[in-house]
């Protein structure tokens, strides 16, 4: 099990945004959620990579927790596990935030090197063979500015995966995107999840999230109402209302 | 010619006084202006709260004041400083202030997301901020500490008032003697030629921080 979410409850202000969120990822299993403008999306995937604190439940990500419940309501990791929880689980954020002050290269080796402690040279190899396989082995020296979309968003994944975490996530991955460079994501990330990565992408494209999914779950309010598989062409979801958004 | 030589000695002797004021206030204030830009955006009220107060002092009265204040009133609770080490005090102070909200301002413009971005790869607080932020903040904010900067070329001409001979004042009292404006004119020279210099020195730093936008 590369992530498991139980019994998640997150509010601002008295407004509950997440409301008894249950799933899993599993190794080599890439999940999509989907649902409504404000429904959650965007807070279930912070509250995974730590950026926002639940309010009760239990976020295990390969086998640590991040959170879980206690008497009181809910406990934290301490500050140390949380630096090997850290490194089991990526984000690609929807603006990937890359650091526009250093080039490529820097940007993918940052990370490796003062976290994971690697000498230059290894960290470096590493990332120019993350290059390699994004297609990007000769923008190594390029500063962000100098990048498209697409490219930028393939050097936040390569500087994820530099730190091979055990689960990816994605938000919102095919927004800056053309239809055609969506193929192109669509197959790195099936790659990343041949690797046995778990991929956690939230998004509202639903033509991308059939075309990439194992499993689809839809969220509403908060809620985590229903789940379709790719095996079965998605025809598990028993909802009316989900049924016409997948299909839209 | 011969006259401009002859003023020379004096001029000098001021102006070593002006460059030091301006080179040591320079050194420390800058540094400090960083610590205390983050103390001012501190979580913890009762620092940031002191902060904010000690700007607003010390941006809300002329530095003339301050300097008066640190030599003759400090004395008066204690605290006696030399006449040097009084206008140092006076301009670090205020000049750190000065340092401080610009570097906040350029703090403050960084987006949440450069934050996010080092915490989600692990990166120490300690790297975050080395790293990452203050980088990208020098870039923003190194044409407002140009300005900075060459106001405190012109500032340094205050410490006259506690009876250092800086180089406005050594201008001055050889106009007085020789009865000529030519000690002013040199002196203004003066002035232009350090502040082209930094003018200067501030272009290529910029063009040192423009690889990346
Ligand atoms: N920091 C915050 N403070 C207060 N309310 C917040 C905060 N972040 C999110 N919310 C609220 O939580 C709800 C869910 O927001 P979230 O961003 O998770 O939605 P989403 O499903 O990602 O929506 P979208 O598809 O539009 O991105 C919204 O009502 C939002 O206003
Ligand atoms: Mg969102």
């Amino acid at each position: 099990m590369s992530l498991k979410v139980e019994g998640l409850y997150k509010s601002f202000d008295g407004n509950t945004v997440l409301n008894n969120i249950n799933f899993k990822v599993n190794k080599g299993e890439i999940v999509t959620i989907i649902g409504p403008s404000g429904a959650g999306k965007t807070t279930l995937l912070r509250a995974v990579n730590g950026l926002e604190d639940a309010d009760k439940g239990s976020i295990e990500i390969d086998g640590d927790f991040l959170c879980k419940n206690n008497v009181e309501g809910i406990e934290y990791c301490s500050k140390k596990q949380n630096k090997s929880i850290r490194k089991k689980v990526g984000i690609v954020f929807q603006s990937f935030n890359l650091f526009p002050h250093m080039n490529v290269m820097e940007n993918i080796i940052e990370a490796p090197r003062s976290v994971l402690k690697m000498n230059k040279k290894a960290a470096a190899e590493k990332a120019e063979a993350l290059l390699y396989d994004l297609g990007l082995e000769t923008k190594a020296s390029a500063y962000p500015f100098q990048l498209s979309g697409g490219q930028k968003q393939r050097v936040a994944i390569a500087r994820s995966c530099a730190l091979d975490p055990k689960l990816i996530c994605f938000d919102e991955p095919t927004s800056a995107l053309d239809p055609e460079m969506r193929e192109g994501i669509a197959n790195i990330i099936d790659d990343l999840a041949e690797k046995n990565m778990a991929i956690l992408i939230i998004t509202h494209d639903m033509a991308f999230a059939k075309r990439v999914s194992h499993r689809v779950l839809f969220i509403e309010n908060g809620k985590l109402i229903d789940e379709g598989k790719k095996d079965n062409n998605f025809s598990d979801i028993s909802s009316k209302r989900v049924l016409n958004y997948i299909n839209s | 010619m011969a006259y401009i030589n002859s003023l020379l000695p004096s001029l000098i002797s001021g102006l070593t006084t002006t460059l030091e004021i301006f080179i040591i206030t320079l050194l420390i204030s800058i540094p400090l202006g960083v610590v205390v830009a983050f103390g001012r955006l501190s979580n913890i009220k009762v620092i940031s709260k002191t902060i904010q107060s000690y700007i607003l002092v010390m941006r809300g009265t002329p530095l003339m004041l301050q300097l008066v204040f640190v030599f003759f009133g400090l004395p008066y609770i204690g605290i006696a400083l030399d006449r040097n080490t009084a206008a140092l005090v006076a301009f670090i102070l205020n000049y750190a202030a000065y340092f401080a909200e610009i570097f906040r301002g350029g703090i403050d413009s960084i987006e949440i997301g450069q934050y996010e971005g080092a915490i989600v790869l692990g990166l120490s607080k300690v790297r975050t901020i080395t790293k990452i932020i203050l980088p990208q903040v020098i870039k923003r904010v190194l044409p407002s500490v140009g300005n900075e900067v060459i106001n405190l070329v012109k500032d340094t001409s205050l410490v006259y008032v506690v009876g250092l001979g800086e180089l406005l004042r050594a201008g001055k009292i050889a106009s007085n003697r020789d009865a000529s404006l030519i000690p002013f004119v040199a002196v203004g020279t003066i002035y232009l030629l350090i502040v082209m210099l930094l003018t200067e020195g501030f272009k290529r730093l910029e063009q040192r921080y423009s690889y990346y936008k």
